[in-house]
């Protein structure tokens, strides 16, 4: 019950930062297409998957 | 010091060529709904900094500190609800043509009055979840700047309106993704150095305090009142108008869909995070101490100076991640809902008109934010506003196939008044809050109107 808990928190913030990482990325990847815009995706129809 | 100054001017500029780089809003669409071409890491970054503001960080490790896990299992029921949003009613909204706010979806389900009383209403409460914002980023400045009061909260106010007035949606989102990346990375680095580098005791300490936390809180709190926390948590918060823009800015149903479903989980672990950030505190942080003040005595207590200076930043980043999304969302509902209805505005008055909106709204809650409780009591009062008035109506009217006028306004009247009467307790006292009360009168609202038209005129928004 100990060991658990304090595995259920060390994950929850590794899980949290890795999180961060991952808006990170797509931040500096959407940053960079700003200047870019003939290359920047056009919008999609509602119903198409992206990602 | 030095490395504290470092830390703060580093993020002013990297916040200031972030922004810069969001570049100009130049049409309407770009400023209300960036397109309608957010991927879904900037939805998912953009709806977790938004709901991550000082209540749920600074808030939540205060009442971590007080009554340990209490407040994750209450917590629950808020990534229970962005779960639900997700599965449900994020798809459904972002498949309806030319909708740039809920009012649109309103207007399209019940007719142009009902979009322009639910646009005030929308109005009304991002105002009142901006003042309650700027009053917590003042405290945070106030407090590490020692500037006074009224200078922080305009500081606080004049930079978020820069970027958002100019940027719109496109720049809310683009500044929320840093200001996530900060503050995911920082806050549960805190708790990671604490459990490490400050555990006296170990792994049984940390396991004792909470269990004692836990119980103090369970005892402390009596059952009605988890249950209104519980249905304020779940309900409050649902599609207010920065959530209900992203679903409605997503580039497909199935970002919008996965972009709740993943804040929701999210928010577990979040919320997992900064409970532990106040048992943690517990051996560091005197008795008497707010709770609003728990994680800044914590970090003053236990790490170095420039760590401190880490923490600021990532509290700052904290507030304004979720300011700019509620005075952009204000600002294009007050256009698009309220403006456009009576005026008839082409695309290009209506960008200007949504830039000066921003900047009115922002001042009216920096002036409205001296009168803020505390964080979390100010927001509980927005979220007994909200679902009874907006989501009974907004449901069903996604759902049934023919949404009568009558009772989508009748249900958003009630919706309104039922919960402010209960809080100044003019109508009858009641223990579980006023959201479950106010609900229930709202859906009663629905079915009289949706029966007396059908009864009347049979009549139907075409």
């Amino acid at each position: 019950m100990k060991f658990g808990l304090l595995t259920l928190v060390i994950v929850a913030a590794t899980v949290v930062i890795l999180s961060g990482v991952w808006v990170a990325v797509a931040l500096i990847r959407a940053a960079w297409r700003v200047d870019q815009p003939a290359s920047s995706p056009t919008p999609a129809t509602p119903n198409e998957s992206a990602e | 010091m030095v490395l504290s100054t470092v830390f703060v001017v580093g993020y002013v500029i990297a916040l200031i060529v972030v922004a810069a780089r969001a570049r100009t809003a130049r049409e309407y669409e770009d400023f209300s709904v960036a397109r309608r071409a957010l991927p879904l890491s900037l939805i998912f970054g953009s709806l977790c900094a938004t709901y991550v503001g000082p209540a749920f960080s600074i808030g939540f490790v205060g009442r971590g500190y007080r009554s340990g896990l209490l407040f994750l299992l209450i917590g629950l029921a808020y990534s229970l609800q962005n779960i639900l949003v997700g599965w449900l009613v994020a798809p459904r909204l972002r498949e309806l043509k030319d909708c740039c706010t809920l009012g649109d979806v309103f207007g399209q389900k019940y007719g142009p009055q009902c979009q322009v009383l639910a646009g005030i209403i929308s109005v009304l409460v991002c105002t009142l979840f901006s003042a309650v914002m700027i009053s917590a980023g003042g405290v945070v400045l106030n407090d590490i700047f020692g500037l006074p009061r009224w200078l922080s909260v305009t500081v606080v106010a004049i930079v978020t309106t820069s970027y958002t007035a100019f940027g719109g949606l496109r720049a809310s989102v683009i500044t929320d993704a840093y200001h996530f990346a900060l503050f995911a990375l920082l806050l549960p680095g805190i708790l990671l150095y604490e459990l490490l580098f400050h555990l006296d005791g170990g792994l049984t300490a940390f396991y004792q305090h909470a269990v004692a936390a836990t119980t103090h809180g369970f005892e402390t709190t009596p059952l009605l009142e988890i249950v209104g926390f519980v249905t304020a948590f779940f309900l409050g918060e649902t599609l207010i108008p920065p959530y209900a823009n992203l679903a409605l800015a997503s580039r497909t149903t199935v970002v919008s869909r996965n972009g709740f479903v993943l804040a929701g989980l999210f928010s577990a672990l979040w919320f997992t995070v900064m409970i532990a950030l106040g048992i943690v505190a517990q051996p560091f942080v005197p008795a008497g101490t707010g709770e609003d003040y728990v994680l800044l005595t914590l970090v003053k207590a236990t790490m170095p100076h420039a760590a401190y200076a880490l923490l600021l930043v990532s509290l700052v980043s904290v507030v304004l991640s979720s300011l700019d999304s509620l005075l952009n969302a204000g600002a294009v509902v007050f256009t698009q809902d309220i403006l456009r209805r009576f005026t008839a505005r082409q695309d290009s008055a209506a960008l200007i008109a949504g830039r000066y909106s921003t900047v009115a709204i922002a001042a009216v809650a920096a002036g409205m934010a001296a009168f803020v409780p505390s964080v979390i009591e100010g927001l509980l009062i927005c979220y007994k506003i909200w679902a009874p008035a907006i989501l009974p109506a907004l449901i069903l009217g996604l759902w049934l196939r023919r949404p009568r006028p009558l009772a989508g306004i009748l249900s958003m009247i009630v919706g309104t008044v039922v919960p402010i009467l209960l809080q100044l307790e003019m109508i009858f006292p009641t223990d579980v809050g006023a959201v479950l009360p106010a609900l229930v009168c709202s859906l009663a609202a629905y079915a009289v109107g949706h029966g007396l038209q059908g009864l009347f005129r049979g009549g139907s928004n075409p």
